[in-house]
């Protein structure tokens, strides 16, 4: 098990040094460059060619990829542009908020994805696993940012000023504004509730499809004849399918885990942008209209590293789920 | 008389699929009586398996569906209808089952300790460390070398024939009354096929246990069991003692099957195998469900055949010729 993840690990590292190397051509070689940002009427052409020597951006591309990827290996990813400051400073404001929402939204996605799927795979076309599918495919099609929009019109909006609801979430930002008066059961309270609406918003579209994957997987594993085998054994139906059947299903589902969180990330663009999240999805899209390449290349890099983080944990479940893959 | 440990009478077990009604299993009865191997043999196809699994409940439903009027008693207790608390107080406790495919049987992510040792935590309420030496214990006495070894490693690291024997120590675990064998040796070698019956009648013996043994092979029938019941079209066409069926089968069916039996006498020789293929069970023949591919067929075949009890409460046979043969044979 041990040497399995360290395979895994060591077989990462070529593909991290690929991602940065990808992520730095395709943002240097995209056109403009950050001196856009500086541009002012009336600077002349020396002003601006003295501006690119500050920057470094005389230097012919393959010297400022070495330099670059030089430095990052040290830890150095550069000087923000836009935020004048250290890059290593404005990721570690922005991603951590930008981790809880994703994970946060993928927890909530395969939790609900695989009850969901279950039960409507255990009672195959009955009027619940209908009506589930059709819930489900309304998820499915519609665009995250529309979900958000009436997440926070019902949810928030309507809950507070017009149904009178004792229980209503906050539509934007992480914390309210009288967060630092709080006592510390109320400040994480208030914390898990302005998570609510961007997580549901995140994870709706990915739950309807776990869900999807789950329900067919749970129905390919429900014949196996190991199951039948359960059921004679005189296993409760709770048991036979919760304990044999769910294990064995989850061994396919599992991929998605590395699928799905590339769509969650850029899910957070959308996402952070509406509910006023300062994430790290939303500052990169700002970055990149700005032209802030370190902060763009550092950004891009973590968001992939992520990526590859994320198969590499679904690497490790395989093994923990499956023994066949453990004793390979 | 004795009850019967086991009484099943007129089951009917169809199928209700887009094709039409499945008449898997239509109208069968048998019984089998305490400690005694009684074998059910008929070629694929004709419902054996379906009327194993109406026995414990593992039909999913729908499709299937135990029509009324079936009944099933166990130690003088209809089980057909019970409520799922009594079935499973049942399986696995009180008549368990093995299956045809020991490849596919076992849980693949469940270690074969920890599938045994459940058993005996649910049905006998033992805890984690007496169920884990139980278990050991019954796969020493399956025959598995290094029981506390093997008890750790998962179905995949293990042959077949292990498997099968990990499944036997499975159903032995809380001394069922009855065990019932759906074709236990079919998907293995020829070597391993004979050990593992005889470890099954070893084990009869030991426990006192019935065993149902389904089969398609009547080599294996001779070897293991007590009486016999034929199987065809969902119907049961002769039942008998082993000696009976052997020396005289009354059906014709019955006959045709010990022809195609390798024997002594025609060793080398090709095989007599009945001719065509078992019927559409949507779509019963009408008549003797055998006549298509009886060669004995004449008249009186196209009536629906009784099955009529020959010269003893256990003997009988579905063929209106029967007598007739019978009497030529002794005459
Ligand atoms: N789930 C099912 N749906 C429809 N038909 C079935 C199903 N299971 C079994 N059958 C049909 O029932 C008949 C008897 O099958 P089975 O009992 O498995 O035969 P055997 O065990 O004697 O080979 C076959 O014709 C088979 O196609
Ligand atoms: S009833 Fe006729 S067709 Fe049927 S088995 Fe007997 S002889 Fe053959
Ligand atoms: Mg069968």
């Amino acid at each position: 098990m041990t040497r399995y993840i360290i395979r895994r690990l060591l077989s990462a590292i070529p593909l991290v040094l690929g991602i940065a190397t990808i992520v730095f051509f395709a943002v240097n070689l995209a056109p403009g460059d950050p001196t856009l940002y500086f541009l002012s009427p009336g600077m002349t052409q020396d002003v601006i060619e003295q501006m690119r020597i500050n920057f470094g951006l005389d230097q012919p591309v393959h010297v400022r990829y070495l330099r670059w990827l030089g430095a990052m290996l040290t830890g150095d990813f550069g000087h923000s542009i836009s935020h004048s400051r250290p890059v290593l400073e404005v990721l570690v404001d922005f991603l951590p908020n930008t981790l809880i929402l994703s994970a946060c939204a993928l927890f909530v996605a395969f939790l609900f994805g695989i009850i969901i799927g279950t039960i409507q795979a255990v009672r195959q076309y009955s009027i619940m696993d209908s009506a589930m599918s059709v819930v489900l495919l309304f998820f499915y099609s519609m665009p995250s940012f529309w979900l958000a929009l009436m997440l926070i019109l019902t949810l928030s909006l309507f809950a507070r000023n017009v149904w009178d609801l004792p229980i209503w979430f906050p539509a934007s930002g992480i914390v309210s504004v009288d967060y630092d008066f709080l006592t510390f059961g109320e400040k994480v309270r208030d914390r898990v509730m302005h998570l609510v609406l961007p997580t549901l918003s995140l994870a709706l579209v990915l739950t309807a499809g776990i869900a999807r994957y789950m329900r067919g997987s749970m129905l390919e594993v429900i014949r196996q004849d190991y199951v039948r085998t359960a059921k004679a054994k005189g296993l409760s139906e709770a048991v036979v399918v919760f304990k044999h059947a769910l294990r064995n299903a989850l061994i396919p589902v599992i991929t998605l885990v590395g699928l799905y969180i590339p769509v969650l990330f850029s899910g957070t663009i959308f996402i952070e942008t509406i509910f006023a999240w300062p994430g790290m999805g939303r500052t990169i899209y700002d970055a990149i209209f700005i032209r802030d390449y370190p902060l763009v290349m550092a950004g891009t890099f973590f968001f992939a590293s992520m990526v590859v983080v994320a198969n590499l944990i679904a690497d490790v479940l395989y093994a923990v789920i499956d023994p066949r893959i453990r004793y390979e | 008389m004795m009850e019967p440990m086991l009484r099943v009478q007129d089951l009917r077990t169809y199928f209700f699929t887009d094709q039409g009604v499945v008449k898997a299993v239509d109208g069968v009865s048998f019984e089998v009586n305490e400690g005694e191997t009684l074998g059910i043999v008929g070629e694929s196809g004709c419902g054996k398996t379906v009327t194993s699994l109406s026995v414990l409940g593992l039909l999913p439903e729908p499709p299937a569906q135990i029509m009324a009027g079936s009944s099933v008693k166990f130690l003088g207790d209809e089980i057909i209808g019970a409520d799922e608390g009594r079935m499973r107080n049942l399986r696995g406790n009180k008549i368990s089952m093995i299956f045809q495919e020991p490849m596919s049987s076992l849980n693949p992510v469940y270690s074969v300790g920890d599938q045994i040792a459940e058993v005996l935590r649910v049905h006998r309420r033992m805890g984690r460390k007496e169920a884990r030496d139980e278990a050991i214990r019954l796969l020493d006495e399956v025959g598995i070398p290094a029981p506390d070894r093997r008890v750790a490693e998962y179905p995949h690291q293990l042959s077949g024939g292990m498997r099968q024997r990990v499944m036997i120590a499975m159903a032995l675990s809380c001394e069922p009354k009855l065990l019932i064998a759906d074709e236990p040796t079919t998907a293995l070698d020829v070597t391993i096929q004979a050990q593992i019956l005889e470890l099954l009648e070893e084990l009869s013996l030991s426990h006192g246990m019935a065993v149902l043994l389904i089969t398609h092979d009547l080599g294996v029938v001779a070897e293991v069991c007590d009486r016999v019941v034929v199987m065809y079209a969902g119907q049961v066409i002769e039942t008998g003692t082993v000696n009976e069926i052997f020396t005289e089968p009354a059906h014709p069916y019955t006959r045709g099957l010990l022809a195609s039996l390798p024997s002594v006498t025609n060793s080398g020789r090709r095989l007599n195998s009945i001719s065509g293929t078992v019927p559409n069970p949507v779509d019963w023949p009408r008549g003797c469900r055998f006549r298509e591919r009886c060669p004995e067929a004449g008249d009186g075949c196209e009536e629906e055949q009784a099955l009529v009890t020959l010269e003893s409460a256990g003997r009988s046979s579905r063929c209106c010729k029967t007598e007739a043969v019978n009497l030529t044979g002794a005459g």
